[in-house]
Order: C-alpha cells, then sequence, then structure tokens
C-alpha cells in the first residue's frame, strides 16, 4: 500500500491546489495498484438546518447548512464522480422550514444536492404518516427502511426495504433500520405502522443482498442509535449481531464519531461504523478500497497516518 | 471551491479486512472513515444552486417569522431542577388552558405538567421573534384537560420527584427528599389521594410520550383545539399590547429538601 509523508502531502498540495485534496488516500493507492473504490458521504440528524447556524450560536457558530455541504459533495465528485451521498434520518424538525413548508424545502435540496437514498428518522413523522405522504414526492431519491412495514398505511409502496446500486463496478447493497416509535412520536401519527425487529430484519436482509444480489459492500443506514447501556437494539448491537454488513451510517443519538468506528461482527470481521452528531455541521466521509488483482484471502491489519 | 488543507491533518485510519468467504470471488477491501466540519475555512463558497433555491424559502421564512411578537428583559432557559422558560411556558399553558376550558362539573384545571425535553429552544433577551417561539416550541402538540384518579396524580408527583431534569410545572409545589418525593401541595392545598385531579398537558405527553406511563387510561380526556405553541403566541401577543415585558420567576416550586 501507499505512503505518503506529510511533507510530500503539502508539496503536492501547493503544486495541484484544492481540487487533488480530497481523493489523496484513495487517488494515490489506485495509481499504484489494480484498485476499485467505493466513497461514501454521510449526514444525519440534520434537523430542517437549510441555514448555517446563526453567528451568535454558543457551539456552531456560522458552521453547517444545505448549500456549504452542497458545495463539498460537489467537490468531492470531482474527485469521484460515482460517490454515494446518504442520509441517517432526522433531516425534519429543529428550524421553522419545517413548520413553514413541511419538509418540502428539506427534500427539494436534497435531491438537488443528489442524495442517493435516505432512511426514515422519528422526526418524520411529527407531522404524522399524512405530513410525510403529502411532501414525499418532492424526494427524486429513494427512501429505505426495512423493518417499517407501511402495508396498511397511506405510505405503503412509498419506501423500499433495500436497494442494490452499482459504483465504479462495485455492486453495493443498502438497507434501512428505523428505530421503534413508541415512546417518541404519539400513537396516532404512526398508526398502523407495523414495527419488525431490526436484528431479524437486518439478518434476514443482508444474507438477500449478500447471496441473492451478489453484493461486494452491503450498507445499513439506521437511525436506531449508536450504543445504548441497556439492551435496546442500537448500531453497536447490529454490528455484532449480523455477519455480512460492512458499514452502518447511523443517526438518533447525535454521536459524533470521528473518525469512524470499529465493531467486530458475528463472524469477528470489522464492521465499520459512522455518525457525525447533528444539524448538519459536519460531513462523513468513507472509502472501501478492493483490491482487483488480489485473491488472496491472508488479514492484513495496518493503520495509515497522515503525519 | 473547497479549501479544505485540514484534511490533511485529520487522521485516516485504514484497517484491511477480509471478505466474508462465499462462491463469489473475494476482495481484500479497506475502509476508511473521517468528519469533515462544515465551516467557512473548509468550504469557503457555499453552493450557487442551493442558495439561489433557498432564496424562496428564506424570503417566507422572514415574512412569516421574524416579526415581532414580545419583549423579554432577560434571557429564559430551561433548567433543573427549576428554570425560568420551565416555570413561564408551564405558568402561561395553565392559564391560558384555564380561560379555554369550560369544565362540564364547574371545576377548573388543577396544575400542568409539560416535559423538560420538549422545551427545545431558549428565548433571548429583547425581542422575541415568532421564530423564537417556533424554536422553543417546534412541535404541534396540543393542549388537552386529563382527569386523573389520585393514585395516578401521586404518580405523577413521583415522577417529576424523581427526574433528573427539571420538569415544567404550574399549580404545583413539589419537595424532592433523597430523590424522591418529600412534599407536595396544589395550588397550594394538600393532596388528598381520594379525589380526582385534572392536569393540563401536551396531547403527546397524554399518549405516554416521555414514558409518562400515568397519563395513559385518564378518568377523562378533554381537547382544548389549541396547540402550545399558538397559547405561547397569543399569551406573548396579549402581554404586548397591554404594554407588559415578559415576566418570569424562579418561585422554589421544585426544590430540594433538607
Amino acid at each position: 500500500m501507499f505512503t505518503l509523508s506529510r511533507r510530500k502531502f503539502l508539496a503536492l498540495a501547493g503544486i495541484s491546489g484544492a481540487a487533488t485534496l480530497s481523493g489523496f488516500s484513495a487517488l494515490a493507492a489506485l495509481k499504484s495498484s489494480n484498485q476499485k473504490r467505493l466513497t461514501i458521504l454521510h449526514s444525519n440528524d440534520t434537523h430542517s438546518r437549510l441555514d448555517p447556524f446563526p453567528p451568535n450560536d454558543p457551539n456552531f457558530p456560522n458552521m453547517g447548512g444545505y448549500a456549504r455541504r452542497a458545495a463539498l459533495v460537489n467537490h468531492l465528485r470531482l474527485d469521484d464522480p460515482e460517490l454515494l451521498l446518504l442520509d441517517a434520518g432526522d433531516y425534519f424538525q429543529g428550524t421553522p422550514y419545517f413548520n413553514l413548508f413541511g419538509g418540502e424545502a428539506e427534500l427539494k435540496l436534497m435531491s438537488q444536492m443528489g442524495y442517493d437514498a435516505a432512511i426514515l428518522g422519528n422526526h418524520e413523522f411529527d407531522n404524522g404518516l399524512v405530513g410525510f405522504h403529502n411532501v414525499h414526492h418532492h424526494a427524486e431519491f429513494p427512501f429505505v427502511i426495512s423493518n417499517y412495514d407501511f402495508s396498511d398505511t397511506i405510505l405503503k409502496g412509498v419506501t423500499k426495504p433495500y436497494l442494490v446500486l452499482e459504483r465504479n463496478g462495485i455492486k453495493v447493497g443498502i438497507y434501512g433500520l428505523g428505530i421503534t416509535l413508541r415512546g417518541l412520536v404519539a400513537p396516532s401519527n404512526f398508526e398502523g405502522l407495523k414495527y419488525l425487529d431490526p436484528v431479524e430484519v437486518a439478518r434476514t436482509t443482508e444474507e438477500t443482498l449478500k447471496n441473492r444480489h451478489r453484493c461486494q459492500v452491503i450498507i445499513c443506514l439506521s437511525h436506531l442509535g449508536f450504543s445504548y447501556n441497556h439492551d435496546r437494539p442500537s448500531d453497536v448491537v447490529i454490528a455484532r449481531e449480523t455477519s455480512f454488513t460492512d458499514i452502518i451510517i447511523g443517526g438518533h443519538t447525535h454521536t459524533l464519531l470521528d473518525p469512524a468506528v470499529k465493531e467486530k461482527n458475528k463472524l469477528n470481521r470489522d464492521v465499520t461504523i459512522g455518525q457525525t452528531g447533528s444539524g448538519g455541521v459536519r460531513l462523513g466521509k468513507m472509502e472501501v478500497l478492493f483490491d482487483v488483482s488480489s485473491e488472496e484471502k491472508n488479514v492484513v491489519a495496518y493503520t495509515t497516518k497522515i503525519f | 471551491m473547497v479549501r479544505n488543507h485540514r484534511l490533511f491533518f485529520s487522521l485516516l485510519i485504514s484497517i484491511i479486512v477480509f471478505l466474508p468467504a462465499c462462491r463469489h470471488k473475494d476482495l481484500p477491501r479497506e475502509v476508511g472513515g473521517e468528519l469533515i466540519l462544515l465551516d467557512s475555512l473548509n468550504v469557503p463558497v457555499p453552493d450557487p444552486g442551493i442558495e439561489s433555491s433557498l432564496a424562496f424559502y428564506r424570503e417566507e421564512f422572514a415574512r412569516e417569522m421574524n416579526q415581532v411578537v414580545a419583549y423579554s428583559p432577560f434571557a429564559m432557559r430551561r433548567a433543573s431542577p427549576e428554570g425560568l422558560l420551565n416555570n413561564f411556558v408551564s405558568d402561561l399553558v395553565l392559564e391560558v388552558a384555564n380561560e379555554l376550558y369550560e369544565p362540564e362539573n364547574g371545576k377548573g384545571i388543577d396544575f400542568c405538567l409539560l416535559n423538560y425535553g420538549g422545551l427545545r429552544a431558549s428565548l433571548p433577551a429583547g425581542e422575541i421573534t415568532r421564530s423564537n417561539v417556533f424554536e422553543l416550541m417546534p412541535f404541534e402538540n396540543e393542549m388537552v384537560v386529563l382527569t386523573l384518579s389520585g393514585e395516578k396524580t401521586l404518580q405523577l408527583f413521583e415522577y417529576v420527584a424523581g427526574s433528573d431534569r427539571g420538569m415544567p410545572i404550574a399549580g404545583l409545589k413539589i419537595g424532592i427528599k433523597d430523590g424522591e418525593l418529600g412534599h407536595v401541595l396544589i395550588g397550594g392545598q394538600a393532596f388528598d389521594p381520594d379525589r380526582n385531579y385534572k392536569v393540563v398537558t401536551s396531547d403527546y405527553l397524554a399518549e405516554g410520550g416521555d414514558r409518562m406511563r400515568f397519563f395513559l387510561d385518564p378518568i377523562n380526556t378533554e381537547v382544548l383545539g389549541m396547540r402550545i405553541r399558538d397559547a405561547i403566541l397569543m399569551y406573548m401577543e396579549r402581554e404586548t399590547a397591554s404594554g407588559n415585558e415578559l415576566h418570569a420567576e424562579l418561585d422554589g416550586r421544585i426544590y430540594f429538601m433538607d
């Protein structure tokens, strides 16, 4: 694999400017070996923060905002035009934009930004199933959720249990796990929704993606929350209890995972879990590298530090 | 353009893992993950396409939300066990609810209980805009009046006393002793376990939200037909029309007993 000294990196930056910066790791590696790359950008709990936080915000002054996120995404697309852009839920609620437009603005602008998929968080139900139904057509991307059964509700057919996409010649499977809405959302706002056990659904769906659809990378979009003290299903629990899920893009608990963390799955292999905090202040970026030429099965674990 | 030179210094940890063995060709892989801060240093120029789409929504936002509805001489924040914001909102909800309420038996609402988590933003000192009120209470929750048995009312008091977050209450005085209910007064009177009490709360909590299970299966539920946010706006506009600034104080309605 590649190694670059910090000095060499800085020199590179000086010569070729901003456009080379984002793709430093993968691009360097791709040139030196026969590799394929999958780039995943992810957001969660953006909570209707269309504008940046106000200048007097105690935590995030002038940070975030859809237009800034879009600029970064477009910049990273120069490096990998086939990157995936995913959201792990709760794009609704938090600023009066949601009260005024019911989610229309969020979904239209996420579509303009080119989101590939999003899951439903609990706040997507704040105006009830009808409220979501009223605005869902503004989304030009699919809503992926595997453990909500909407078949007896107005949202029947609006969501997909999983997606299969191909990016840079890599077959990617995406499924979604939502949190139980009991205690979080008024029962009248999700009447008729059947909630299915996330661990069971994760196992059956990853099996389908792996064996039926031959997916090479399996991503779980989750709004379960990162981790709990008690036995509640969480991203850590899903990682430990599944066998083929490679990546969990999480939300709900507003957890800042920088860098993304690793958990061992049932087969003692690594699952990468990412989450970006909240309010759209940060964008998550993951890269998956495939060595096409190698058929070796030896475990090589190493750490690359850009220092 | 993006000037993300900071990214150079950020740590990228990458670990090669194995593909699970299966029939088709397996490929070793590497997964790395990092977060990129969306500030003006990393992203100095926001996307013009999104900015132009936002313009319509921003205009509407300014027209609807920038109107000043009240003036407050001080900032109000939520706090535990008691906060200015907790008291301000619960007091006005009890007041407005009692004005709207037309009881069948002539008995008014005894007290108010809302939830700490439902106060979503602080109110600033000075001019309060509609936007401030929407951020404080973004949810569409409505006021409901529940009639509870003495037994369930006691469970409610125990919940308030046992919570580590300051629950917004009005019409009550609750003493906490060793993390449990030590003393309670309702409208200045001692608690009578043999009578029913009327409490105004939100429909969200009435349906058992925030684990307020004592609200489930009440003796009676009456809907007042007004959102909590609209009650706040109505109250503020009325105060302003009367020439009053907003008022709130800490009065020890939830206190720790020595």
